[in-house]
Protein backbone atom coordinates (compact mmCIF):
# COMPACT_ATOMS: atom_id res chain seq x y z
CA UNK A 1 0.00 0.00 0.00
CA UNK A 2 2.66 2.48 1.07
CA UNK A 3 4.76 1.43 -1.89
CA UNK A 4 1.85 2.24 -4.23
CA UNK A 5 1.39 5.68 -2.78
CA UNK A 6 5.10 6.35 -3.16
CA UNK A 7 4.95 5.18 -6.78
CA UNK A 8 2.00 7.43 -7.58
CA UNK A 9 3.65 10.39 -5.90
CA UNK A 10 6.76 9.77 -8.00
CA UNK A 11 4.62 9.45 -11.14
CA UNK A 12 3.08 12.86 -10.50
CA UNK A 13 6.04 14.49 -8.78
CA UNK A 14 8.70 14.07 -11.47
CA UNK A 15 6.78 15.66 -14.36
CA UNK A 16 5.77 18.55 -12.09
CA UNK A 17 9.38 19.06 -11.09
CA UNK A 18 10.52 19.05 -14.73
CA UNK A 19 7.78 21.54 -15.68
CA UNK A 20 8.79 23.83 -12.84
CA UNK A 21 12.44 23.67 -13.94
CA UNK A 22 11.53 24.51 -17.55
CA UNK A 23 9.45 27.49 -16.40
CA UNK A 24 12.29 28.65 -14.18
CA UNK A 25 14.85 28.38 -16.99
CA UNK A 26 12.48 30.29 -19.29
CA UNK A 27 11.99 33.07 -16.71
CA UNK A 28 15.73 33.41 -16.03
CA UNK A 29 16.81 33.36 -19.69
CA UNK A 30 14.20 35.92 -20.77
CA UNK A 31 15.35 38.25 -17.98
CA UNK A 32 19.10 37.83 -18.37
CA UNK A 33 19.03 37.94 -22.20
CA UNK A 34 16.72 40.95 -22.14
CA UNK A 35 14.22 39.45 -24.61
CA UNK A 36 11.38 41.86 -25.27
CA UNK A 37 7.98 40.86 -23.91
CA UNK A 38 6.44 41.19 -27.37
CA UNK A 39 8.65 38.34 -28.62
CA UNK A 40 8.60 36.10 -25.55
CA UNK A 41 7.17 37.26 -22.24
CA UNK A 42 8.43 35.47 -19.11
CA UNK A 43 6.05 32.99 -17.43
CA UNK A 44 5.43 35.49 -14.65
CA UNK A 45 4.02 37.97 -17.18
CA UNK A 46 1.82 35.26 -18.68
CA UNK A 47 0.42 34.35 -15.26
CA UNK A 48 -0.11 38.04 -14.49
CA UNK A 49 -2.04 38.42 -17.76
CA UNK A 50 -4.15 35.39 -16.84
CA UNK A 51 -4.98 36.83 -13.44
CA UNK A 52 -5.70 40.36 -14.68
CA UNK A 53 -7.81 39.44 -17.66
CA UNK A 54 -9.55 36.33 -16.45
CA UNK A 55 -12.95 37.80 -17.31
CA UNK A 56 -11.95 38.22 -20.94
CA UNK A 57 -10.36 34.78 -21.05
CA UNK A 58 -13.38 33.05 -19.53
CA UNK A 59 -15.77 34.90 -21.83
CA UNK A 60 -13.96 33.43 -24.81
CA UNK A 61 -13.04 30.09 -23.26
CA UNK A 62 -16.60 29.13 -22.42
CA UNK A 63 -18.09 29.04 -25.98
CA UNK A 64 -15.03 27.15 -27.26
CA UNK A 65 -15.26 24.51 -24.54
CA UNK A 66 -19.00 24.23 -25.01
CA UNK A 67 -18.56 23.51 -28.73
CA UNK A 68 -15.65 21.15 -28.04
CA UNK A 69 -17.66 19.04 -25.60
CA UNK A 70 -20.72 19.07 -27.85
CA UNK A 71 -18.73 18.11 -30.96
CA UNK A 72 -16.90 15.44 -28.97
CA UNK A 73 -20.19 14.05 -27.62
CA UNK A 74 -21.64 13.84 -31.12
CA UNK A 75 -18.48 12.12 -32.37
CA UNK A 76 -18.70 9.52 -29.58
CA UNK A 77 -22.35 8.71 -30.31
CA UNK A 78 -21.83 8.84 -34.09
CA UNK A 79 -18.58 6.89 -33.96
CA UNK A 80 -20.06 4.08 -31.89
CA UNK A 81 -23.11 3.96 -34.14
CA UNK A 82 -21.02 3.69 -37.32
CA UNK A 83 -18.77 1.11 -35.60
CA UNK A 84 -21.85 -1.04 -34.92
CA UNK A 85 -22.78 -0.78 -38.61
CA UNK A 86 -19.23 -1.76 -39.58
CA UNK A 87 -19.41 -4.76 -37.25
CA UNK A 88 -22.77 -6.07 -38.36
CA UNK A 89 -23.16 -4.98 -41.99
CA UNK A 90 -20.95 -6.62 -44.59
CA UNK A 91 -21.77 -3.85 -47.07
CA UNK A 92 -20.61 -1.11 -44.72
CA UNK A 93 -17.53 -3.09 -43.68
CA UNK A 94 -16.40 -3.99 -47.19
CA UNK A 95 -17.59 -0.89 -49.02
CA UNK A 96 -17.49 2.09 -46.70
CA UNK A 97 -14.85 1.20 -44.15
CA UNK A 98 -11.90 1.27 -46.60
CA UNK A 99 -13.20 4.59 -47.98
CA UNK A 100 -13.39 5.99 -44.44
CA UNK A 101 -9.83 4.83 -43.72
CA UNK A 102 -8.39 6.16 -46.99
CA UNK A 103 -10.22 9.48 -46.56
CA UNK A 104 -7.98 9.94 -43.51
CA UNK A 105 -5.23 11.25 -45.80
CA UNK A 106 -7.28 14.45 -46.21
CA UNK A 107 -6.02 16.87 -43.58
CA UNK A 108 -9.46 17.55 -42.18
CA UNK A 109 -8.72 21.01 -40.86
CA UNK A 110 -8.01 22.11 -44.45
CA UNK A 111 -11.78 21.78 -44.93
CA UNK A 112 -12.42 24.55 -42.38
CA UNK A 113 -12.73 27.36 -44.98
CA UNK A 114 -15.17 25.21 -46.96
CA UNK A 115 -17.29 24.76 -43.84
CA UNK A 116 -17.34 28.54 -43.40
CA UNK A 117 -18.70 28.83 -46.95
CA UNK A 118 -21.33 26.18 -46.29
CA UNK A 119 -22.37 26.82 -42.72
CA UNK A 120 -21.40 30.45 -42.10
CA UNK A 121 -19.03 32.02 -39.61
CA UNK A 122 -21.10 31.02 -36.58
CA UNK A 123 -20.93 28.20 -34.12
CA UNK A 124 -22.28 25.59 -36.52
CA UNK A 125 -19.04 25.54 -38.54
CA UNK A 126 -16.94 25.11 -35.39
CA UNK A 127 -19.21 22.37 -34.07
CA UNK A 128 -19.16 20.43 -37.32
CA UNK A 129 -15.40 20.69 -37.72
CA UNK A 130 -14.90 19.47 -34.15
CA UNK A 131 -17.26 16.60 -34.86
CA UNK A 132 -15.51 15.74 -38.14
CA UNK A 133 -11.99 15.54 -36.74
CA UNK A 134 -13.07 13.70 -33.58
CA UNK A 135 -15.33 11.24 -35.36
CA UNK A 136 -12.76 9.00 -37.11
CA UNK A 137 -10.63 7.87 -34.18
CA UNK A 138 -13.85 7.09 -32.32
CA UNK A 139 -15.20 5.00 -35.19
CA UNK A 140 -11.98 3.11 -35.77
CA UNK A 141 -11.32 2.43 -32.10
CA UNK A 142 -14.89 1.37 -31.35
CA UNK A 143 -15.04 -0.97 -34.34
CA UNK A 144 -11.70 -2.48 -33.32
CA UNK A 145 -13.19 -3.06 -29.87
CA UNK A 146 -16.34 -4.71 -31.22
CA UNK A 147 -14.33 -6.94 -33.58
CA UNK A 148 -11.55 -8.02 -31.22
CA UNK A 149 -13.61 -10.69 -29.49
CA UNK A 150 -11.73 -13.81 -28.55
CA UNK A 151 -13.06 -16.56 -30.85
CA UNK A 152 -13.39 -18.88 -27.84
CA UNK A 153 -15.58 -16.39 -25.97
CA UNK A 154 -17.82 -16.15 -29.00
CA UNK A 155 -18.01 -19.95 -29.17
CA UNK A 156 -18.70 -20.22 -25.47
CA UNK A 157 -21.62 -17.77 -25.76
CA UNK A 158 -22.99 -19.71 -28.71
CA UNK A 159 -22.92 -23.04 -26.87
CA UNK A 160 -25.15 -21.40 -24.26
CA UNK A 161 -27.40 -20.26 -27.08
CA UNK A 162 -26.61 -16.58 -26.77
CA UNK A 163 -28.45 -14.45 -29.33
CA UNK A 164 -26.71 -11.77 -31.42
CA UNK A 165 -28.35 -9.14 -29.26
CA UNK A 166 -27.08 -10.77 -26.05
CA UNK A 167 -23.61 -11.24 -27.53
CA UNK A 168 -23.51 -7.56 -28.46
CA UNK A 169 -24.60 -6.18 -25.09
CA UNK A 170 -22.99 -8.73 -22.79
CA UNK A 171 -19.75 -9.36 -24.69
CA UNK A 172 -18.95 -6.97 -27.54
CA UNK A 173 -19.91 -3.79 -25.69
CA UNK A 174 -17.91 -4.42 -22.49
CA UNK A 175 -15.04 -5.77 -24.58
CA UNK A 176 -15.02 -2.56 -26.63
CA UNK A 177 -15.10 -0.22 -23.61
CA UNK A 178 -11.31 0.08 -23.19
CA UNK A 179 -11.00 0.80 -26.92
CA UNK A 180 -13.83 3.33 -26.79
CA UNK A 181 -12.13 5.20 -23.96
CA UNK A 182 -8.85 5.08 -25.89
CA UNK A 183 -10.68 6.67 -28.82
CA UNK A 184 -12.30 9.27 -26.56
CA UNK A 185 -8.91 10.39 -25.27
CA UNK A 186 -7.73 10.99 -28.83
CA UNK A 187 -11.02 12.55 -29.92
CA UNK A 188 -11.28 15.10 -27.14
CA UNK A 189 -7.92 16.65 -28.03
CA UNK A 190 -8.81 16.61 -31.74
CA UNK A 191 -12.20 18.23 -31.04
CA UNK A 192 -10.39 21.13 -29.36
CA UNK A 193 -8.16 21.53 -32.41
CA UNK A 194 -11.21 21.50 -34.69
CA UNK A 195 -12.93 24.27 -32.75
CA UNK A 196 -9.80 26.44 -32.48
CA UNK A 197 -8.97 26.14 -36.19
CA UNK A 198 -12.52 27.02 -37.13
CA UNK A 199 -12.32 30.08 -34.85
CA UNK A 200 -9.02 31.06 -36.44
CA UNK A 201 -10.59 31.02 -39.87
CA UNK A 202 -13.67 33.09 -39.09
CA UNK A 203 -15.33 33.82 -35.80
CA UNK A 204 -16.20 36.71 -33.49
CA UNK A 205 -15.81 34.80 -30.28
CA UNK A 206 -14.01 31.88 -28.73
CA UNK A 207 -10.51 31.28 -27.47
CA UNK A 208 -9.19 30.75 -31.02
CA UNK A 209 -10.52 34.14 -31.99
CA UNK A 210 -8.91 35.67 -28.88
CA UNK A 211 -5.51 34.13 -29.72
CA UNK A 212 -5.69 35.53 -33.24
CA UNK A 213 -6.87 38.93 -31.96
CA UNK A 214 -4.04 39.11 -29.39
CA UNK A 215 -1.59 38.24 -32.16
CA UNK A 216 -2.93 41.09 -34.28
CA UNK A 217 -2.57 43.49 -31.34
CA UNK A 218 0.98 42.18 -30.66
CA UNK A 219 -0.23 41.41 -27.12
CA UNK A 220 1.93 38.32 -26.68
CA UNK A 221 1.30 37.89 -22.91
CA UNK A 222 -2.45 37.74 -23.59
CA UNK A 223 -1.88 35.28 -26.41
CA UNK A 224 0.18 32.98 -24.20
CA UNK A 225 -2.35 33.40 -21.39
CA UNK A 226 -5.10 32.26 -23.76
CA UNK A 227 -3.01 29.30 -24.95
CA UNK A 228 -2.28 28.34 -21.33
CA UNK A 229 -5.95 28.56 -20.35
CA UNK A 230 -6.85 26.44 -23.38
CA UNK A 231 -4.20 23.83 -22.59
CA UNK A 232 -5.31 23.58 -18.96
CA UNK A 233 -8.92 23.12 -20.08
CA UNK A 234 -7.83 20.41 -22.50
CA UNK A 235 -5.92 18.70 -19.71
CA UNK A 236 -8.99 18.88 -17.46
CA UNK A 237 -11.25 17.35 -20.13
CA UNK A 238 -8.72 14.58 -20.70
CA UNK A 239 -8.47 13.95 -16.96
CA UNK A 240 -12.26 13.67 -16.68
CA UNK A 241 -12.31 11.00 -19.41
CA UNK A 242 -9.39 9.13 -17.82
CA UNK A 243 -11.20 9.26 -14.47
CA UNK A 244 -14.46 7.89 -15.90
CA UNK A 245 -12.41 5.24 -17.70
CA UNK A 246 -10.76 3.91 -14.56
CA UNK A 247 -14.21 3.65 -13.00
CA UNK A 248 -15.92 2.05 -16.01
CA UNK A 249 -13.11 -0.29 -17.05
CA UNK A 250 -12.62 -1.54 -13.49
CA UNK A 251 -11.42 -4.98 -14.56
CA UNK A 252 -8.17 -3.76 -16.08
CA UNK A 253 -5.17 -3.07 -13.89
CA UNK A 254 -4.52 0.71 -13.88
CA UNK A 255 -1.19 0.44 -15.70
CA UNK A 256 -2.88 -1.23 -18.67
CA UNK A 257 -5.92 0.99 -18.69
CA UNK A 258 -3.90 4.11 -19.42
CA UNK A 259 -2.63 2.95 -22.78
CA UNK A 260 -5.31 0.49 -23.87
CA UNK A 261 -6.85 0.84 -27.27
CA UNK A 262 -4.97 3.93 -28.26
CA UNK A 263 -4.44 4.28 -31.97
CA UNK B 1 -17.35 -28.99 -31.23
CA UNK B 2 -19.67 -31.03 -33.42
CA UNK B 3 -21.39 -32.61 -30.44
CA UNK B 4 -21.90 -29.13 -29.00
CA UNK B 5 -23.57 -28.13 -32.25
CA UNK B 6 -20.97 -25.49 -33.10
CA UNK B 7 -19.74 -27.25 -36.23
CA UNK B 8 -21.83 -29.33 -38.64
CA UNK B 9 -20.54 -32.86 -39.26
CA UNK B 10 -18.99 -33.38 -42.70
CA UNK B 11 -20.95 -36.60 -43.07
CA UNK B 12 -23.52 -38.48 -41.05
CA UNK B 13 -25.35 -37.08 -38.06
CA UNK B 14 -25.04 -36.84 -34.30
CA UNK B 15 -27.92 -37.92 -32.11
CA UNK B 16 -28.35 -37.22 -28.42
CA UNK B 17 -31.20 -39.25 -26.89
CA UNK B 18 -32.46 -39.92 -30.41
CA UNK B 19 -32.68 -36.22 -31.27
CA UNK B 20 -30.46 -34.95 -34.06
CA UNK B 21 -27.96 -32.25 -33.09
CA UNK B 22 -28.56 -29.31 -35.41
CA UNK B 23 -27.15 -26.46 -33.33
CA UNK B 24 -26.23 -25.52 -29.77
CA UNK B 25 -28.70 -26.95 -27.31
CA UNK B 26 -29.69 -26.61 -23.67
CA UNK B 27 -28.59 -30.06 -22.57
CA UNK B 28 -24.93 -29.45 -23.27
CA UNK B 29 -22.35 -27.78 -21.06
CA UNK B 30 -18.98 -27.08 -22.65
CA UNK B 31 -15.53 -26.58 -21.11
CA UNK B 32 -12.87 -25.33 -23.51
CA UNK B 33 -9.07 -25.57 -23.46
CA UNK B 34 -8.82 -22.12 -21.94
CA UNK B 35 -11.26 -20.96 -19.25
CA UNK B 36 -12.75 -18.21 -21.52
CA UNK B 37 -14.10 -16.23 -18.59
CA UNK B 38 -15.38 -12.71 -19.13
CA UNK B 39 -12.81 -10.45 -17.45
CA UNK B 40 -15.38 -7.83 -16.38
CA UNK B 41 -17.50 -10.33 -14.48
CA UNK B 42 -16.85 -11.71 -11.03
CA UNK B 43 -16.51 -15.46 -10.53
CA UNK B 44 -20.16 -15.78 -9.52
CA UNK B 45 -21.35 -13.60 -12.43
CA UNK B 46 -19.30 -15.72 -14.82
CA UNK B 47 -20.84 -18.92 -13.50
CA UNK B 48 -24.32 -17.40 -13.90
CA UNK B 49 -23.60 -16.23 -17.46
CA UNK B 50 -25.34 -19.22 -19.15
CA UNK B 51 -28.39 -18.60 -16.95
CA UNK B 52 -28.60 -15.06 -18.31
CA UNK B 53 -28.15 -16.16 -21.90
CA UNK B 54 -30.75 -18.91 -21.52
CA UNK B 55 -33.08 -16.39 -19.81
CA UNK B 56 -33.58 -18.62 -16.77
CA UNK B 57 -34.55 -17.10 -13.39
CA UNK B 58 -31.29 -15.87 -11.90
CA UNK B 59 -32.54 -15.90 -8.33
CA UNK B 60 -33.40 -19.58 -8.55
CA UNK B 61 -29.97 -20.51 -9.93
CA UNK B 62 -27.80 -18.37 -7.69
CA UNK B 63 -27.81 -20.84 -4.76
CA UNK B 64 -26.99 -23.62 -7.22
CA UNK B 65 -24.08 -21.60 -8.58
CA UNK B 66 -22.81 -21.09 -5.03
CA UNK B 67 -23.16 -24.83 -4.35
CA UNK B 68 -21.09 -25.61 -7.43
CA UNK B 69 -18.42 -23.11 -6.38
CA UNK B 70 -18.36 -24.66 -2.93
CA UNK B 71 -17.99 -28.10 -4.48
CA UNK B 72 -15.10 -26.82 -6.59
CA UNK B 73 -13.65 -25.25 -3.40
CA UNK B 74 -13.63 -21.75 -4.80
CA UNK B 75 -16.75 -20.32 -3.15
CA UNK B 76 -14.70 -17.89 -1.06
CA UNK B 77 -13.52 -16.27 -4.32
CA UNK B 78 -17.02 -15.76 -5.76
CA UNK B 79 -16.66 -11.97 -5.67
CA UNK B 80 -13.23 -11.79 -7.32
CA UNK B 81 -12.46 -11.02 -10.96
CA UNK B 82 -10.86 -13.71 -13.15
CA UNK B 83 -7.51 -11.94 -13.29
CA UNK B 84 -7.21 -12.34 -9.53
CA UNK B 85 -7.34 -16.14 -9.81
CA UNK B 86 -4.74 -18.76 -10.75
CA UNK B 87 -5.05 -20.79 -13.95
CA UNK B 88 -6.36 -23.87 -12.14
CA UNK B 89 -8.98 -21.85 -10.25
CA UNK B 90 -10.14 -20.19 -13.49
CA UNK B 91 -10.64 -23.57 -15.12
CA UNK B 92 -12.68 -24.67 -12.11
CA UNK B 93 -14.89 -21.61 -12.58
CA UNK B 94 -15.32 -22.66 -16.22
CA UNK B 95 -16.39 -26.16 -15.10
CA UNK B 96 -18.93 -24.66 -12.68
CA UNK B 97 -20.22 -22.47 -15.50
CA UNK B 98 -20.66 -25.51 -17.74
CA UNK B 99 -22.68 -27.25 -15.02
CA UNK B 100 -24.81 -24.37 -13.75
CA UNK B 101 -27.83 -24.89 -16.01
CA UNK B 102 -27.83 -28.58 -15.11
CA UNK B 103 -26.99 -29.99 -18.53
CA UNK B 104 -27.27 -33.73 -19.08
CA UNK B 105 -23.98 -33.88 -20.98
CA UNK B 106 -20.71 -32.20 -20.11
CA UNK B 107 -18.38 -31.73 -23.08
CA UNK B 108 -14.75 -31.12 -22.19
CA UNK B 109 -12.25 -30.30 -24.90
CA UNK B 110 -8.75 -30.74 -23.46
CA UNK B 111 -9.80 -28.70 -20.44
CA UNK B 112 -6.58 -29.19 -18.47
CA UNK B 113 -4.07 -28.91 -21.32
CA UNK B 114 -2.98 -25.41 -20.34
CA UNK B 115 -2.20 -26.37 -16.74
CA UNK B 116 1.06 -27.55 -15.23
CA UNK B 117 1.48 -31.26 -14.47
CA UNK B 118 0.77 -31.06 -10.74
CA UNK B 119 -2.30 -28.84 -11.11
CA UNK B 120 -3.44 -31.08 -13.93
CA UNK B 121 -3.43 -34.15 -11.67
CA UNK B 122 -5.21 -32.23 -8.93
CA UNK B 123 -7.86 -31.06 -11.39
CA UNK B 124 -8.43 -34.63 -12.57
CA UNK B 125 -9.10 -35.70 -8.97
CA UNK B 126 -11.34 -32.65 -8.50
CA UNK B 127 -13.28 -33.40 -11.66
CA UNK B 128 -13.85 -36.97 -10.49
CA UNK B 129 -15.14 -35.63 -7.18
CA UNK B 130 -17.47 -33.14 -8.89
CA UNK B 131 -18.65 -35.87 -11.22
CA UNK B 132 -19.44 -38.19 -8.32
CA UNK B 133 -21.57 -35.56 -6.65
CA UNK B 134 -23.21 -34.53 -9.90
CA UNK B 135 -23.53 -37.51 -12.19
CA UNK B 136 -23.43 -36.46 -15.82
CA UNK B 137 -22.35 -38.01 -19.04
CA UNK B 138 -18.94 -36.48 -19.59
CA UNK B 139 -17.25 -36.54 -22.97
CA UNK B 140 -13.65 -35.68 -22.29
CA UNK B 141 -11.16 -35.07 -25.09
CA UNK B 142 -7.49 -35.29 -24.13
CA UNK B 143 -4.05 -35.94 -25.59
CA UNK B 144 -2.86 -37.38 -22.29
CA UNK B 145 -3.17 -41.15 -22.17
CA UNK B 146 -2.78 -41.18 -18.40
CA UNK B 147 -5.50 -38.60 -18.01
CA UNK B 148 -7.84 -40.59 -20.25
CA UNK B 149 -7.21 -43.82 -18.35
CA UNK B 150 -7.47 -42.12 -14.97
CA UNK B 151 -10.80 -40.39 -15.56
CA UNK B 152 -12.75 -42.62 -17.91
CA UNK B 153 -15.19 -45.47 -17.75
CA UNK B 154 -14.66 -45.96 -21.45
CA UNK B 155 -11.81 -44.70 -23.64
CA UNK B 156 -12.24 -44.24 -27.38
CA UNK B 157 -8.95 -43.93 -29.25
CA UNK B 158 -9.03 -41.71 -32.30
CA UNK B 159 -6.60 -41.76 -35.20
CA UNK B 160 -5.77 -38.56 -36.99
CA UNK B 161 -6.46 -37.95 -40.68
CA UNK B 162 -9.03 -39.21 -41.11
CA UNK B 163 -10.19 -38.80 -37.51
CA UNK B 164 -11.78 -42.17 -36.89
CA UNK B 165 -12.28 -44.24 -33.77
CA UNK B 166 -9.76 -47.08 -33.91
CA UNK B 167 -10.06 -48.63 -30.49
CA UNK B 168 -12.36 -48.81 -27.52
CA UNK B 169 -11.25 -49.77 -24.03
CA UNK B 170 -13.43 -50.04 -20.92
CA UNK B 171 -11.69 -48.93 -17.74
CA UNK B 172 -13.03 -50.91 -14.82
CA UNK B 173 -10.80 -49.54 -12.07
CA UNK B 174 -12.65 -48.87 -8.82
CA UNK B 175 -13.70 -45.32 -7.89
CA UNK B 176 -12.85 -43.00 -6.28
CA UNK B 177 -9.49 -43.23 -7.98
CA UNK B 178 -6.47 -41.56 -6.43
CA UNK B 179 -3.32 -40.29 -8.14
CA UNK B 180 -1.40 -43.04 -6.29
CA UNK B 181 -3.35 -45.54 -8.38
CA UNK B 182 -1.41 -44.44 -11.47
CA UNK B 183 1.56 -46.37 -10.06
CA UNK B 184 -0.40 -49.64 -10.07
CA UNK B 185 0.30 -52.40 -12.52
CA UNK B 186 -3.39 -52.67 -13.58
CA UNK B 187 -3.48 -48.98 -14.47
CA UNK B 188 -0.23 -49.09 -16.37
CA UNK B 189 -1.34 -52.14 -18.34
CA UNK B 190 -4.32 -50.11 -19.60
CA UNK B 191 -2.09 -47.15 -20.42
CA UNK B 192 0.28 -49.41 -22.35
CA UNK B 193 -2.61 -50.89 -24.29
CA UNK B 194 -3.83 -47.43 -25.29
CA UNK B 195 -0.35 -46.27 -26.20
CA UNK B 196 0.17 -49.28 -28.43
CA UNK B 197 -3.12 -48.65 -30.20
CA UNK B 198 -2.12 -45.05 -30.92
CA UNK B 199 1.40 -45.93 -32.02
CA UNK B 200 0.06 -48.60 -34.34
CA UNK B 201 -2.19 -46.05 -35.99
CA UNK B 202 0.75 -43.65 -36.44
CA UNK B 203 2.91 -46.36 -37.99
CA UNK B 204 0.43 -46.97 -40.79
Amino acid sequence: MRNNIAKRAAAIGWPILVTALILLAWEISVRTLGIRSIILPPPSAVFAAMAERHDLLLTHLWPSLYLTVLGFGLSVVGGIFVAVLITYSAIVRKGFYPVIVVSQVIPKISIAPLFIVWFGTGTLSSLLLAFLVAFFPMTINASMGFESIDEDIHRMARTFMGSRWQIFWKIRMPNALPYIFGGMKISITLAIIGVIVSEFVASQEGIGYLIKLAGGLLDTPLMLAAITALSLSGLALYAIIAGVESWAVYWQPPSDAAGAGGG
Amino acid sequence: MMIAGLIDPSAGEIRIKDAKVAGPRREGGVVFQSPVLLPWRTVLQNVLFPIELLKLPRRQYEPRAMDLLRMAKIDEFSGLLPRQLSGGMRQRVAICRALVHDPSILLMDEPFSALDAITRDEMAVELQRIWQANRKTVIFVTHSIREAAFLSDRVLVMARRPATIIDELPIDLPRPRAIAMTEDEAFNRLVRHLRNAIEASHAE
